[in-house]
């Protein structure tokens, strides 16, 4: 089993080392907020011309694409350094050591995710509602659930990067896994609009995948009454997504262990 | 002539300093301290075409930064430079025609490609017309004995391999000057050897001048006939490799076979360094003792099979250097 | 003039080469990639199911704007993938190589790394492009010269802000993350940025000469919109040129390391 002091002592290390890169967080907060704001035009554009009907306020669904495009770059891009260890044969050496490989970087993902979270919550949370002009229609409790079930949503999105990364050493880069992952966490996770405004059968299929735990499961708070999910559900929906994936990762990364022993790194 | 002259260079670095400490974290995020950092401290040298150059030091002495500003990657602080007649960052393109650099831990070969697609594309860089590139290349491929590495994939050769190649790649457009960044590093012992063979050979015949950097003073020894000691951005030492020892170090080994299964000597300015029956191997301080003197006691005791008389290590050379330095500085 | 010419000439084939000798990852990576691009484009069926028509937008022209995304992503990973990679290479101190050699080092960037992918996203963007020209009824010589300008802005773009990674340690996956956005925002309605986002997407995010200008000249032959579309490349192109040379100018002080040894 991981010895979660282990685990604690990357993520600070990584949540230090993060921090103290400013600029570069600063450089991807603004691009982040200028999305968001790209989401919110979308929008309104769309309600002030009355093109569909949307069955909740637009506040709403203003405050839900920012959260889903915020959570998209709240997290590191972790495969990409993981693929950059399977690259330069790095992903050896660290198997000897007594910290699993994928936990290690796993959490030093984590740690760096803090970092942003700490800067996203606040101002960035801060800049939306100023440029929405009002909270969503549940208030503030619906907007404090909707980003506590976030940070676990994004947790689960840095365990599905890792193993995406993993899979380069079967495709010699894993940007090829991770787009895909990527395209379906978009569609199905419900990037653009709420799962509840897709045709039924589409619905049924995102249930179906991990997506739905990160994005849509937790952002659909900030609907409100609308929120088609209750609190049970979600932590429920959690659960058992954090526990598949968790397994599968570790499927994942004992085939591959004993890929590198064969091949000899 | 001068192939290069560096006159008062210096060069320095703004770093961040970090904290620890979540409150170290906090004020670095809102308030960085920066650092001026010195690594050069203008240094003055010149090179005479033809001569092979050692630069050595400990790590960040400035071996590095002297060899990016002479090739021209980095811009100093100060002080100038003439390499081949040029002013490395201010005329780099004209400059690169004359010089060849081989940086140890990069490489200028294509991963995926045999090495002779890349020798023809650098040939292609550097403007060498196709009879003079296949001319030049017969002969590099002799010299370095690369005729069946030609059409090996780079990603498929050894360290020693790709290290030859490297060199063949950046004496493709025949350079005046070459520079060469750590050539040895990583190699096994026999591939050292070769490597420092063809370099001498080669910039022999043609008359290329070699600066070279290292950790490992045998290349030092066997390709170069000067060298330049550098410690904390300054010069301590530029002197020929030959004299180094005498100049820097007064000191011999020497070993005795005896017939008697033991002897002692004790004189002052000796040291015993290694004992077995028949057989004393001792340290002279040749300040205070002679070596002449040490044999003559010797015989006093025994008559001897056979002596040597050694030069320390040069390892131990350059590290009685570096004490002397640090202990100056103290 | 000439001996650059023929060294991004030489420089190409090299790279074809080392292309080739990977058949297979090329061929996995090919499919991969078209089916990233139809789950993506699927997303926009489903929206546009429920909404006819967004500023004047329809399906056809999301397929437009991204058909040229995609071609503009091909032809970058094909002719200048190092753009894409630059804030990794300056990490690594490759543009020291680069540096050593007489031939331009943004020349050698563009072309000196592989990648694999460059001609199916080339192709599959051509398709989409077709079909979506034949729904609009567009001229299609207007419609490739329309591609290469996108091409020219998405270049510059990417390479601005790859630039960044002069100033920014370890910013090669946030660059990717920002020009994959840049690719998304420029596949968005016209209609979406008004007002002060209209400034943006004209002069720091320049994403609008990438599709919704072209788009506006090509869709009403509008030939103000043309003049402008090709003016917004020069500028982009100008811009980009200009901040990697003040970034390289940075690695050139050596203070983007600080003392390395």
């Amino acid at each position: 089993m991981v010895n979660p002091r282990k685990l604690y002592v990357f993520a600070s290390t990584s949540f230090r080392d993060h921090m103290s890169h400013r600029l570069k967080l600063g450089v991807r907060f603004c691009m982040c907020v200028f999305f968001m704001f790209v989401f919110i035009e979308f929008w309104q554009l769309i309600a002030r011309e009355n093109l569909i009907d949307i069955p909740f306020p637009v506040a709403d669904i203003c405050w839900y694409t920012s959260l889903t495009q915020m959570m998209l770059f709240m997290s590191p891009r972790l495969f990409m350094t993981i693929e950059e260890d399977v690259r330069s044969g790095d992903i050896a050496y660290s198997l000897i050591r007594p910290m699993p490989y994928l936990w290690m970087r796993i959490s030093e993902g984590i740690g760096n995710m803090t970092a942003n979270t700490l800067v996203y919550y606040t101002l960035g949370i801060a800049c939306v509602y100023v440029y929405i002009g009002e909270l969503p229609s549940g208030g503030m409790s619906a907007l404090i659930t909707a980003l506590f079930f976030l940070y676990f949503g994004s947790v689960l999105h840095i365990l599905y990067q890792a193993m995406a990364g993993i899979t380069a050493l079967w495709l010699q880069d894993a940007e090829m896994a991770y787009r895909i992952y990527q395209k379906i966490l978009i569609v199905l996770g419900g990037l653009y609009m709420p799962l509840t405004l897709y045709p039924d059968w589409l619905q049924t299929w995102a249930f179906l995948t991990p997506v739905v735990a990160m994005m849509f499961g937790p952002v659909q708070f900030v609907l409100g009454e609308n929120s088609p999910l209750d609190i049970q559900t979600v932590v429920l929906l959690m659960i058992c997504w954090f526990g598949f994936s968790v397994l599968l990762m570790g499927v994942i990364y004992r085939s591959c262990v004993a890929r590198i022993e064969i091949n000899g790194g | 002539m001068h192939a290069l002259t560096v006159d008062n260079l210096k060069k320095s670095f703004k770093t961040k300093k970090s904290k620890s400490g979540f409150s170290g974290v906090v004020s670095t995020f809102f308030k960085p301290d920066w650092q001026l950092a010195e690594a050069l401290r203008g240094i003055s040298f010149d090179i005479e075409q033809g001569q092979r150059v050692a630069f050595i030091g400990p790590n960040g002495a400035g071996k590095s930064t002297t060899i990016k500003i002479l090739s021209g990657i980095l811009q100093p602080t100060s002080g100038d430079v003439s390499v081949a007649g040029f002013r490395p960052w201010a005329e780099r393109e004209k400059l690169a025609y004359k010089i060849g650099t081989v940086f140890g831990q990069r490489s200028q070969l294509w991963y995926h490609l045999p090495a002779q697609d890349s020798f023809h594309l650098l040939a292609s860089a550097y403007d060498v017309d196709r009879d003079t590139y296949k001319k030049r290349i017969k002969i590099l491929t002799e010299s370095f004995e690369i005729g069946d590495l030609l059409d090996k994939p780079v990603r498929s050769m050894s360290l020693g391999q790709r290290m030859r190649c490297e060199i063949v790649a950046s004496f493709i457009h025949k350079p005046s000057i070459l520079f060469l960044d750590e050539p040895t590093v990583g190699l096994d012992v026999s591939a050292k050897a070769v490597i420092r063979d063809l370099v001498y050979e080669s910039s022999r015949e043609d008359g290329t001048t070699v600066l070279l950097t290292s950790h490992d003073t045998g290349d030092m020894e066997r390709v170069c006939d000067r060298v330049i000691l550098i410690d904390e951005g300054e010069i301590i030492i530029d002197d020929k490799v030959s004299k180094l020892r005498s100049n820097y170090i007064r000191k011999k080994v020497v070993t005795l076979n005896t017939k008697e299964e033991n002897i002692i000597l004790k004189m002052a300015g000796v040291k015993n360094i290694d004992h077995s029956p028949h057989s004393l191997t001792v340290e002279v301080d040749t300040q205070k003792q002679s070596v002449e003197a040490v044999i003559q006691k010797a015989m006093t005791q025994s008559s001897l099979h056979d002596i040597s008389v050694e030069d320390p290590p040069m390892e131990d050379v350059i590290k009685a250097i570096y004490a002397k330095t640090k202990k100056k500085v103290a | 003039m000439g001996g650059n010419i023929r060294y991004a000439f030489d420089m190409l084939k090299a790279n074809m080469k080392a292309a080739t000798s990977m058949r297979g990852a090329y061929l996995t990576r090919s499919i991969f990639n078209m089916l990233n691009h139809t789950i993506y484009l699927f997303m926009w069926v489903i929206i546009f199911d429920r909404i006819p028509s967004i500023g004047g937008w329809r399906v056809e022209h999301i397929m437009l704007a991204y058909g040229v995304g995609i071609f503009a992503w091909g032809l970058i990973s094909f002719l200048a993938y190092g753009f894409r990679t630059l804030p990794r290479q300056i990490d690594q101190g490759e543009l020291d190589i680069y540096l050593t050699q007489p031939k331009p080092v943004l020349l050698n960037i563009a072309l000196g790394t592989t990648q694999t992918v460059g001609p199916a996203e080339i192709i599959f963007g051509t398709i989409i492009l077709s079909i979506a020209g034949y729904m609009t009824g567009v001229s299609f010589l207007m419609l490739a010269f329309l591609a290469i300008c996108c091409s020219i802005v998405f270049a510059s773009l990417v390479l601005a802000y790859g630039s960044l990674g002069f100033w920014l340690k370890d910013f090669h996956g946030s660059a990717e993350e920002i020009y994959f956005n840049f690719f998304i925002m420029a596949t968005r309605p016209e209609a979406v940025f008004s007002g002060w986002m209209l400034v943006i997407v004209l002069t720091v995010m320049p994403i609008s000469f990438m599709t919704h200008i072209p788009l506006h000249a090509l869709l009403d032959d509008s030939l103000p919109a043309l003049v402008f579309a090709v003016a917004g490349t020069f500028f982009c192109a100008a811009s980009a040129y200009a901040i990697f040379s003040v970034g390289l100018k940075r690695y050139e002080s050596g203070n983007r390391f600080g003392v390395r040894g």
